[in-house]
Order: C-alpha cells, then sequence, then structure tokens
C-alpha cells in the first residue's frame, strides 16, 4: 500500500506470530541515494516509526532509496535491498536479495545481485588548454556496470574537452553497460592559457598533484579550480 | 601611434614639427639634436615632473621648457620615466633595471607575471578563505553550517516531537484500555440497573394500583358525604350564629341583671343605714336645740353684768406719785433756792400735790362677784343638768364657752342633717331608678330566655354547646367533603376525565388493567425504599461512570486528534529536512575541500611571490632566445637580478660565467641589452595596447651581421606586437639597413626619416 491509503486503512489486530511489512517507501533517518531532482519526480511515502510498535511489525521490506541497507526502528529490522539494477545516476554500492527465515525466530541474510551492476565514477583531469589522458577503466568494470567520465579541471575551451570524451564514451560502450559523461566539475576560464602567472601557477600546482596521494587530488583538483579563478577575477577586475 | 612631435624652445629645437611612421628614424651626425630629440620624446611621454629624478635633469640640461607636444593617431600614450628609460628606450651600453621600491614591485609583476602580482592573488584566495564577507569561500562555508545548525536544530525539534507523540500515543493506548475497562463495567451496571428498574417499575405499578384504589375509595367516601350532608342542611353557620348572638345577649343580660340586683341591694341596704342615720341626726339635733335654747336663757341671765354692780372710790397711783413729786419739789426748792421765801415754794408745793392727788380720785360702779359668781354657779349648774356636760370650772367665761360651742355644734349638726336630708332624697330617687331597671332587665331575659329555648328545642338540642357540637361534626364533614372533592378533581385532570363518573369509570378500567400487568407481590415500603436507594446508587453509579467514559472518550479523542495533527507530515518533515541535511552535509564538505583547494592555490602563489628565481630564469630564457637570434649562436644566459652585474651568459665553449657580464664584449653586450629590452617591453606590455619602441644607437658595436639578425629580430618584434619602433642614428648605412629590413614597410609609407642638421 502507499502511505496515504495506509493511513485510512484499517489494519487488523496481529493474529499470526510473525508480521511483514512490505512498503515502497521509506523511514525518517535513510536518505535516497541519487540525485536529488530524479528523487523529486517520484513522490516517496514515508512511514512514521511508531506504526511499526503499533501494528507489532516484526520484519520491513523497504524500497525507494535504490540502496542496500540494514536497520533497526526499536526492534523491528528495517531492510533495504537495494535495487536489483542501477536505476539512476549515483546509485553506487552493492544490490542484494534478503532470504528471510522464520523459525523459532526470524533471522535474515543478504544475498549479492552480480548482475544488477554498480554505478562508478571515472574522474579525469583535465589541463588549462583542455589536455588529459585518455580514461582506461579498471579490469573491475563489468559488462553489467554504468561508467560515468567525471573529467575534472579548469579549461579554456570545455566544448573541445566534451567533444573528447565523446569519442571516448563510444569506443567504451562495449565494456559497460552504460556510459555517460558529467563535466560539473569542468570550470571554464577565459584568457588564461598564455598569462605567464597562469603557466607559472599550473606549473607549480602540477609538480605537487604528481606527487600527492590519490586521497589529496581531489583537494588539489580545487586549488587548482580556485587558483585560476582567482587569477582571472582579477585579471577582470584590473581591466 | 605618435603622428607628431612638435618641439618649440626645447634645446637647439624652436618651433620644430616632426611627423612620426612606425617606423621612424632619427639620422644626423653628433651635435646634430638627436639626444635632444631623444629627451623631448621622452619629456612629452612622461611628462616627468618636480624637482627630483628625470625632470630634475632635463631642467639642468634645457632649463625652464615650455611643453612638448606629441599628437597621437589612435589612443594616446603615457610612460612612466621609469618605465620608459628602462624598458622601452635602449641607449646604447646601458642596461640598468632601477627605479624606487613601487616600480621595482610592479615592473617585475609586469615582467614575470603578466601584471599580476603572484601575492595579490594569494591575498585574494587567503581573503576568500578568511573573510566572512558575502561570496567568500568562508562565507559560503558559514552559510552552509549555519543552514546545516538550523536543520540540524529542526530536525531535533522534530524528532522531539515525534518522540513526545508516541508518549502522546503511548498514553491514548493506555486510555483505549481504561475506556475498553469502563465499558465492560458499564454493560454490567446497565444490566443490574434493568433488573433493578423492572423490580422498582412492579412496585411502581403496586403503588399507583394502591394509588387507584384510594381514588375510588374516596369517590365512595365522597357520594355517602353528600348525601349525608345534603340531610345536615339545617345546620348552618348562619344560625349557628344567630344562635350564638342570643345566647351572647342573655348571658350579657344575666350578667347586667346580677348587676344591677347587686346594685339594688346595696341601695337597699344604704337607705337603711341612711335612715338610722337620719334618726340619729334628727335626735341630736333636738338635744342640740334645747341646749341651745337654754343657753340663750342663761346668757340673758347672767350677760348683763350690771345686774350684779356695786358703787365704789379708786385713786389712781399716777396722781399720787405726781402729787407726791410736786410737794417734794416745793420742799426742795424752799429749802435750797427760796431760803428768803420758803413758804412759798413749799405752799405752792404742797397745793400742786394736793391737786394733783385729788385728781387721782374716782367714783365707778363695781361689780358683784359674789352676787354674780353665784349666778353663775347656779347657771353652770342648770346647764349641767342639760347637758350632762362637766365644766372644768364653774365660772361664766367656761359657761360662756360651752354654751357657744353648743351652739357651733347645732349649727354644724344642723347643716349635716339638711345636707343629709338633701342626699337622702336624691338616693331614694336613684333606687328607684335601679328598681325600675332590674324590672326592665329581668322583662328582658325573660323573653329573651324564652326565645332562645323556642329556637333549640325546634333545632332539637337542649342547649347551644350541644348545637355547637353538630355544627362542628358537620363542619369536619364539610372539610372532608370539599377536601375529597378537590383530590377528585386533581384525579380527573390527572387521568384526563371530565367528571366524577367518568373517572370512576377510567378507575375500574385501570384497576383491572394494572392487576394484570403486575407480576411481583407487593413488598413493604421499607424494602421499596431500599429498592429505590439501590435503584439511585446503581444509577449515580453508571452515571458516574458514563461521565468518566464520557471524559476518557473526549480525551481520547481529543489526544487522538492531537496526535492525528501532530503526526501529520512530521516523517515527512523529517526526511525532507534530513535530505536536506545531507545535501548541506556534503555541500559542506566540498566547501571544505574547496577551502583546503584554496590554502593550496594561496600556497602557491605565495611561493611564486616569493621564488623570483624561478621568475628570472624564465626571463633569461626569454631573453637568451632574442640574443641567440642576433648573435647567432645559442648562448644561454643566467640572469640572478635585473641588472647586467648579475647576468651570466655562456662562453664560446658554452660555459655560463656567472656574474661576468661586463667581461664580455661591448657588441655582445649591446645584443645582450637589445635582447632583454626586447622581451623586458614586451613582457611589460603583454596582453595590452601596442607600444613605443625608443632605439637610441642600438647597433652601435654590432658587426654587420649581427646588426642583420637585430633588424630582422626587430621587424618580428615589429610585426608580432605592432609597436610603434624610434631609431636614433649618426650612420647612414643603418638608414639603409633600416629601410631595407622594413622594404615592405617603406613602400606603404609606414617608414619616416627625419635626417638632423
Amino acid at each position: 500500500v502507499d502511505y496515504p491509503a495506509l493511513e485510512q486503512t484499517i489494519i487488523p489486530e496481529k493474529a499470526t506470530k510473525y508480521r511483514i511489512l512490505c512498503f515502497h517507501g521509506i523511514v525518517p533517518g535513510v536518505v535516497f541515494q541519487g540525485i536529488q531532482e530524479e528523487e523529486e519526480e517520484e513522490s516517496v511515502g514515508v512511514l512514521d516509526p511508531a506504526l511499526f510498535t503499533k501494528y507489532q511489525i516484526d520484519y520491513a521490506a523497504l524500497g525507494h532509496i535504490h540502496k542496500s541497507l540494514e536497520m533497526k526502528v526499536g526492534q523491528t529490522p528495517v531492510i533495504y535491498p537495494g535495487s536489483a539494477r542501477v536505476w539512476r545516476e549515483g546509485e553506487e554500492g552493492p544490490r542484494n536479495v534478503y532470504i528471510v527465515h522464520f523459525s523459532q525466530n526470524l533471522s535474515y541474510t543478504p544475498k549479492m545481485v552480480q548482475k544488477a551492476g554498480s554505478f562508478i565514477r571515472q574522474a579525469i583531469d583535465v589541463s588549462l588548454e583542455g589536455n588529459f589522458e585518455k580514461p582506461v577503466l579498471s579490469s573491475n568494470v563489468s559488462i553489467y556496470d554504468w561508467v560515468q567520465l567525471e573529467p575534472n579541471g579548469v579549461v579554456e575551451d570545455e566544448n573541445r574537452v566534451v567533444q573528447a570524451l565523446e569519442k571516448i564514451q563510444k569506443t567504451l560502450q562495449s565494456q559497460c553497460r552504460r556510459v555517460t559523461v558529467n563535466t560539473k566539475n569542468l570550470h571554464k576560464v577565459e584568457g588564461l592559457v598564455d598569462h605567464p602567472l597562469a603557466q607559472q601557477f599550473l606549473k607549480a600546482w602540477q609538480a605537487r598533484f604528481d606527487k600527492s596521494e590519490e586521497e589529496g587530488k581531489s583537494i588539489l583538483r580545487y586549488a587548482r579550480a580556485v587558483g585560476l579563478q582567482t587569477l582571472q577575477e582579477l585579471l577582470g577586475s584590473k581591466k | 601611434m605618435i603622428e607628431r612631435i612638435i618641439i618649440d624652445k626645447f634645446g637647439k629645437f624652436k618651433n620644430r614639427e616632426f611627423f612620426c611612421k612606425p617606423i621612424t628614424v632619427f639620422y644626423g651626425a653628433n651635435e646634430s639634436g638627436k639626444t635632444t630629440l631623444f629627451d623631448a620624446l621622452f619629456a612629452g611621454l612622461c611628462k616627468p615632473k618636480g624637482s627630483i629624478g628625470a625632470a630634475k635633469r632635463l631642467r639642468e640640461r634645457y632649463g625652464e621648457y615650455p611643453p612638448i607636444e606629441v599628437k597621437f593617431v589612435g589612443p594616446s600614450v603615457q610612460f612612466a620615466p621609469a618605465d620608459f628609460l628602462n624598458l622601452f628606450a635602449v641607449r646604447s651600453g646601458d642596461l640598468r633595471v632601477e627605479g624606487d621600491s613601487n616600480w621595482l614591485t610592479t615592473i617585475k609583476a609586469q615582467l614575470f607575471s603578466g601584471g599580476i602580482d603572484p601575492q595579490e592573488v594569494a591575498n585574494r584566495i587567503k581573503y576568500k578563505i578568511t573573510s566572512k564577507a558575502k561570496g567568500t569561500l568562508l562565507s559560503e562555508e558559514i552559510e552552509l553550517e549555519t543552514q546545516l545548525v538550523q536543520i540540524q536544530k529542526e530536525i531535533e525539534k522534530l524528532q522531539k516531537e515525534a518522540e513526545s507523540v508516541q508518549h502522546e500515543a503511548e498514553e491514548a493506548s493506555r486510555l483505549e484500555e481504561e475506556l475498553k475497562q469502563i465499558q465492560v463495567n458499564l454493560t454490567r451496571e446497565r444490566e443490574d440497573l434493568r433488573r433493578l428498574e423492572y423490580h422498582l417499575d412492579q412496585q411502581k405499578k403496586q403503588a399507583h394500583l394502591q394509588q387507584l384504589r384510594e381514588i375510588y375509595q374516596k369517590l365512595d367516601t365522597y357520594k355517602a358525604l353528600e348525601e349525608e350532608l345534603h340531610k345536615e342542611k339545617l345546620y348552618t353557620e348562619e344560625e349557628y350564629r344567630t344562635l350564638q348572638q342570643k345566647e351572647l345577649n342573655l348571658r350579657q343580660l344575666e350578667r347586667d341583671l346580677d348587676q344591677i340586683r347587686i346594685k339594688q341591694e346595696e341601695g337597699y341596704r344604704l337607705h337603711l343605714e341612711r335612715q338610722r342615720e337620719g334618726e340619729n341626726l334628727e335626735k341630736e339635733l333636738r338635744r342640740l336645740t334645747r341646749s341651745r335654747d337654754l343657753g340663750s336663757l342663761l346668757k340673758d341671765k347672767v350677760q348683763n353684768r350690771t345686774l350684779f354692780e356695786r358703787p365704789k372710790i379708786t385713786f389712781h397711783p399716777i396722781w399720787g406719785l405726781l402729787g407726791g413729786i410736786a410737794f417734794l419739789s416745793g420742799i426742795i426748792l424752799a429749802l435750797g433756792w427760796f431760803r428768803d421765801t420758803p413758804y412759798l415754794p413749799f405752799i405752792i408745793g404742797s397745793s400742786v400735790g394736793l391737786l394733783l392727788f385729788g385728781l387721782g380720785l374716782r367714783k365707778k360702779n363695781q361689780l358683784d362677784e359674789a352676787l354674780f359668781q353665784s349666778a353663775v354657779t347656779r347657771a353652770c349648774k342648770e346647764w349641767k343638768e342639760e347637758t350632762g356636760e362637766n365644766l372644768h370650772s364653774e365660772n361664766w367665761e367656761n359657761l360662756l364657752l360651752s354654751i357657744q360651742r353648743r351652739e357651733e355644734r347645732y349649727r354644724i349638726l344642723k347643716d349635716q342633717f339638711e345636707r343629709f336630708q338633701e342626699n337622702l332624697s336624691t338616693e331614694n330617687r336613684r333606687l328607684s331608678e335601679i328598681q325600675q331597671e332590674s324590672i326592665r332587665l329581668d322583662t328582658q331575659y325573660q323573653t329573651l330566655k324564652r326565645e332562645l329555648d323556642q329556637n333549640l328545642s325546634r333545632l332539637g338540642v337542649r342547649e347551644l354547646t350541644q348545637y355547637v357540637q353538630l355544627l362542628e361534626k358537620l363542619k369536619q364533614r364539610q372539610n372532608l367533603y370539599h377536601q375529597l372533592s378537590k383530590d377528585l378533581e386533581e384525579a380527573c385532570k390527572q387521568y384526563g376525565q371530565s367528571d366524577f363518573l367518568a373517572l370512576k369509570g377510567f378507575l375500574k378500567a385501570e384497576l383491572e388493567r394494572l392487576s394484570d400487568q403486575i407480576k411481583e407481590k407487593a413488598v413493604t415500603v421499607a424494602e421499596v425504599k431500599l429498592l429505590e436507594n439501590q435503584f439511585r446508587e446503581r444509577k449515580e453509579r453508571l452515571a458516574i461512570l458514563e461521565k468518566e467514559e464520557q471524559r476518557i472518550l473526549t480525551t481520547l479523542n481529543r489526544k487522538q486528534g492531537e496526535i492525528s495533527v501532530r503526526t501529520q507530515g512530521i516523517p515527512q518533515k523529517l526526511l525532507l529536512l534530513q535530505k536536506q541535511g545531507v545535501h548541506l552535509q556534503n555541500l559542506k564538505m566540498a566547501k571544505k575541500q574547496e577551502i583546503e583547494g584554496a590554502k593550496i592555490a594561496q600556497q602557491i602563489y605565495e611561493e611564486i611571490g616569493e621564488d623570483t628565481s624561478i621568475l628570472i630564469q624564465e626571463l633569461s630564457e626569454e631573453i637568451s632566445r632574442d640574443f641567440s637570434r642576433i648573435t647567432a649562436r645559442p648562448s644561454p644566459i643566467q640572469m640572478s637580478a635585473l641588472t647586467f652585474k648579475d647576468v651570466g651568459v655562456s662562453d664560446a665553449g658554452g660555459e655560463i660565467r656567472k656574474g661576468d657580464g661586463e667581461a664580455l664584449s661591448s657588441g655582445t653586450r649591446d645584443a645582450f641589452y637589445l635582447a632583454a629590452r626586447l622581451t623586458l617591453a614586451r613582457r611589460a606590455l603583454a596582453g595590452s595596447e601596442p607600444g613605443i619602441l625608443v632605439l637610441d644607437e642600438p647597433f652601435l658595436t654590432l658587426d654587420k651581421n649581427r646588426c642583420t639578425n637585430a633588424l630582422s629580430l626587430l621587424k618580428e618584434f615589429y610585426k608580432k606586437q605592432g609597436w610603434q619602433i624610434f631609431f636614433f642614428t649618426k650612420e647612414e648605412a643603418l638608414v639603409k639597413e633600416v629601410e631595407g629590413t622594413f622594404k615592405e614597410e617603406s613602400q606603404k609609407g609606414l617608414v619616416q626619416v627625419h635626417k638632423l642638421d
């Protein structure tokens, strides 16, 4: 049932040992994993946790978040198995089915669904001139996965980068289920390519980036963007 | 681009005008005015002011001079003196980049960072990290943090609200249980109450039956009374009142008669007393009358004293005293004064004395006491015999006094008797009246008594009290009759019957009906009372329970309503807030990373600003490229500062000899100067409008080959940068060389050559 109907439904007294709740919705405390805009397209049912106690629920099988998650509301296990397939952008992590055992006590075990695939982000560092190394997919990437190419950098001409990535996208199509490009971390600046200070900055930045561990690279990417954008601001204000 | 230079009263030039082209050459021998024209160009483009530096030098050299007018085609250009002299004007054998610290900082930024001071960028990034001003990274982070805190607060608030609602729900659940228990009790109580109600109803019906029977009985009584009262209609209150009045009148008459008889008896008694009193008075009066008469007689006998008088001579002592005094006086005088004539005073004294004695002698009738006393004694004796009164002393005065007393008593008694006579007469009249009144009352009494007796006899009673008793009984029956009538009328109204006959019919039917309905025997009043008490108590208990049920129901409904209202939307709101929280948290994390990145960017810019060696190395490489083109061999250059002293240039073997610039040949040095100027000028105006390059004898020490190379480099510079180039030279060959190099420009009229005299 959906939530509005549930409010108006008269739930009979519990007459069996176990009562299972199946609900395409969530409980507070759980947040949709994908991007927000997509979630807003679908109205979400939110269960009041008080209902679990009121109707003596023993096991709640919930959905909507497209992510495998185990939690408890009071003593009631609340299980999100995750969608049977990667459905939207950002749905990272494995997907499961849950096998529930009804015996003296209720118990449950997850079983991973290999063919559901996973969402994999592939970061690509782009230079100011729009140059980047051709991405190579990890050997872990399977034909069931969704790969998203995410160029990151500050460039003079972003179209050039996008066009280059689109070509690469086509070549990668055969290796996975879906390849997408997200340019949200690709920032555009103008008139900096020949600027000596920009060159000096990028040179010094590259030295650091080359030395940096993987986890520090994302911060360095921000450093590049901030450094170049600030320089551009300053040039703009001097004009 | 400079179109014209107008000079007046400046050095050797007076009112001169020089037209200029993109390539302009001034040539002439020494003292022809090249340096003056160079200075004029400097003065026109830089307009130095003040009392020091270039301005001072120009004044020392040329004195006070009018402004040098420089006309431009397109945007005008003005240089700072240090810019012109250090960057845009090349003079043979000179490379000094100098000026004040501000100029050096600025120019370094120009040279090395495209006009932007790396520290300025670093500061701007630092500002973004540290300033809370709007639009900075910190402000955005704070804003995110504020929003996050706000959302967390709202989440906490909602969670508390949810907990509170949960508590309320538990309370509601408890109330529901309580309600169920009360409802069970209520059902039981209602059952008991129904049972009791049936018992009570039976007893009520019994009571009602009894009531109807009583009314029925009353109807019978009423009928019987009605007949009795009809018979006894003689006995009326009015009759009673008449009789009672008569009885009262009779009693009054009796009382009046008693009183009048008392008066009559009193009258008689008084009358007898008066008669006796009158007789006594009369007897006394007769005795006193005799005494009075005797007294008068005795007075007449004794009172005339002359009858008892005898004649008698008397001497008056005064006269004797006076005669004696006269006699003594005659003697004294005779013996004293009248010794000569003692006889005369003696005679006169004796005569007067005798005369006076004679005058004292009197003749008088005097009472004969004995005679008189004898007469008085007789009279007293006679008086005593008559009156029986003993005189104290038998003398005339006492007798007279006794007679007078008797007379007085007589007079008083006579008056008294007369008054008595009058009173007696009045009393007799009054007694007569009383006798008459007594007779009248007696007659009246007898008449009234006879009449009353007749009346009583007519009513069949012997006396009025008996009538009163009868009347009282009658009255009671009448009261009873009226009460019954009232009760029955009330019963008619109660049961909707028009009259007593109809009521009787109704009662009869109702009695039969009720008798059929009653299943239980009538119990005692005490038992009914007990039943009623039980019923009342149960009902009260039921009412309390119902009230409690209502209260709990109301509370429960209110609570459930509140819970429903309060619960409404909480999970959704909570979810929304949590989503917003996660979103903000992600943004905050990203912002944090951005700030960390910004710190690194700031650090990089600061390092660039601080480490000029890297920058100068870049500059060296750029100069080296131009220098190699002039010298036609690769010549790495290493600079440690912007002065020629700090320049290291490779030797023939390719080894860089640091700090040895001064040791170079003048041709090589000039080639370096030119390359350095071109690089510095290019860097100084990178990205700006085309500039002006002034070359004062730049190739003086260069061989032909290097000169050609240098001009080729300048042509490339001209084409690439589009700058206007001024040449100052004394060599005509160079003029031709320039015209040859810039042949295309010359054909287009873009080369202007001024020969100075």
